[in-house]
């Protein structure tokens, strides 16, 4: 393809308006201006390794013919930048893997242009879940203290899922790890993948429950049980959000420090969906 | 004041400054609220196995998919006889309320045909307590041993708080049954608030209803009781009769 065709295509439409953040050309406003869109968009071609007919090409199979226009997406989704906070994200480059993810790595800046982080991604159809098209959050680091609070994780997880949710992406993946992750993944929204995970950790929280709440002289264990049988397959965000007779969070001190593999379905009327909405809602996003 | 965390295994390591914050609790809360209205949602629509996915269905004659466990004793093995049992309590409170809730899921599911589940998540005092087959219900649990006040299906106004407790030790008596009378209306409102809500999630009208459960003291053996609409307060001299009796469950 050639760059004045991408220029062209990538100009932004009505509404894209201009200022400040770049936004999503032709849909939600305020960005850069058109001929700030489409020199993004070209500097976005260049960290394409290969022909971008061939992401093209597969960025199509991969969302089962919903879109081709995988340069936009990218942009859209990945180069980001939080106007209150100054921090900001930027695509360095774009592969092709063997097995035919589309890897999309880049860094993290903060508002004077130091890097504090690293980001990949990674598109692909799940053969585990109907081969439905999805993201595998592999990295994203920042871990400069100094940054604590500025809202910016929360800014860009929003806006990537909802230019993947129009864009034809069907779920997002990632692991939830150990110390926090285990429970604010869950607050996000994500589930687990694996039932292993799953029944260890109603495991943890059965007899959690039964120690904190079984009454005197009773069989815990039994307790144990039978809660454990009440919680049929409950999801990481119920865990989360649970709480025992006496209003403790046990759920939530069940889940942190655990780790386990998550995911998010990007749609509207999944209720980890929901739950993720309530926590950027809870954000004022 | 809020912990500042690190999550710093690999894959997507965050820092996460709200854990312990005001608005994880409000995430929590709106949360087990989403939850809560989801699962009524869908059992009040019925599901594979529910034998029964729109219609009331003939209570005692027709559908249902209860099982043989389901089956009652015969009457003269009823818990309540209009005395109070001299056996000695065995169960906690709790212990009481959570039986009381499976006794209740069980007879409406033969009762009415349909399943019923508990829409109450742990510690979240739900203002109805089970759902299925159109019907909202609360369930209301006592033990044969009660002695003759307790003897009745009540709701209970809960513990006060801090702050509530100190403004009730400065109020005269006659203030303090006002103020509990008007939490007690307060309580019914939130019920049929709620009641609303699930007709309005259902596209049809959801029926209210007390089932009261009379528990032998060792918890072996429950009386089951279905009184239409919601109550303040059920003396069992009056509603443990054989007008609401649906029969005796071996536990």
């Amino acid at each position: 393809m050639k760059l004045n065709i991408l220029s062209e295509k990538y100009k932004g439409g009505p509404g894209s308006g201009d200022f400040g953040h770049r936004g999503r050309p032709g849909q939600i406003g305020g960005s850069a201006s058109r001929t700030a869109n489409r020199q993004l968009y070209l500097s976005m071609f260049n960290k394409f390794e290969h022909d971008i007919e061939l992401y093209e090409n597969r960025f199509e199979e991969i969302t089962n013919g919903k879109s081709r226009d995988v340069v936009r997406f990218i942009h859209d989704a990945y180069v980001f930048e939080d106007e209150s906070s100054g921090i900001n994200t930027n695509v360095t480059s774009v592969s092709l893997t063997k097995s035919g993810k589309i890897r999309i790595s880049g860094r993290v800046y903060n508002a004077q242009g130091d890097e504090i982080g690293t980001m990949v991604r990674n598109l692909d159809n799940n053969p585990y879940d109907a081969g439905i098209p999805i993201i595998t959050n592999s990295v994203l680091t920042i871990t400069e203290p100094s940054y604590i609070g500025s809202g910016f994780g929360a800014k860009f997880y929003k806006n990537s899922e909802e230019l993947a949710m129009e864009y034809g992406i069907e779920a997002i993946e990632l692991n939830a790890n150990s110390e926090v992750g285990g429970y604010a993944w869950a607050r996000m929204g994500y589930d687990f993948t694996d039932r292993i995970d799953r029944n260890l950790i109603k495991q943890s929280l059965s007899l959690e429950y039964a120690n904190r709440y079984a009454p005197a002289g009773s069989d815990k264990l039994k307790v144990a049980m039978d809660f454990h049988d009440k919680l049929g397959n409950i999801t990481a965000y119920e865990i989360a959000s649970m709480i025992g007779p006496d209003g403790y969070r046990i759920g939530k001190y069940i889940l942190l420090g655990r780790s386990w593999k998550g995911i998010k379905y990007l749609n509207p009327d999944n209720l980890g969906y929901q739950a993720g909405q309530e926590y950027y809602a809870s954000k004022g996003l | 004041m809020s912990t500042e965390y690190v999550d710093s295994h690999g894959n997507d390591s965050m820092l996460w400054d709200d854990i312990d914050s005001e608005e994880d609790d409000i995430w929590a809360s709106e949360v087990r609220t989403l939850t809560k209205k989801l699962k009524i949602k869908i059992r009040l629509k019925g599901g594979p196995g529910s034998g029964n996915f729109s219609h009331s269905g003939r209570p005692g004659l027709v559908g249902g998919s209860s099982d043989s466990s389901s089956n009652y004793l015969p009457k003269d093995q009823r818990v309540w006889n209009g005395k109070q049992s001299l056996e000695k309590r065995t169960l906690s409170k709790l212990k009481t309320g959570e039986i009381g809730e499976q006794v209740a899921i069980r007879a409406m599911s033969k009762y009415l045909g349909a399943e019923f589940s508990s829409i109450n998540t742990i510690g979240n005092n739900a203002p109805i307590d089970i759902a299925g087959n159109h019907h909202a219900i609360e369930v209301k649990t006592g033990l044969s041993s009660n002695g003759k006040s307790a003897q009745q299906w009540r709701a209970t106004i809960g513990q006060p708080g801090k702050q509530e407790a100190k403004l009730l030790k400065q109020m005269s008596p006659s203030e303090k049954e006002e103020y509990n009378n008007y939490k007690q209306e307060q309580i019914l409102i939130r019920k049929n608030n709620m009641l609303q809500k699930m007709s309005q999630m259902a596209g049809t009208t959801i029926k209210p209803a007390v089932v009261g459960v009379i528990l032998s003291p060792n918890g072996k053996k429950a009386d089951v009781y279905f009184i239409p609409d919601f109550h303040l307060r059920l003396g069992w001299n009056k509603y443990a009769t054989e007008e609401f009796y649906i029969g005796t469950l071996n536990l």
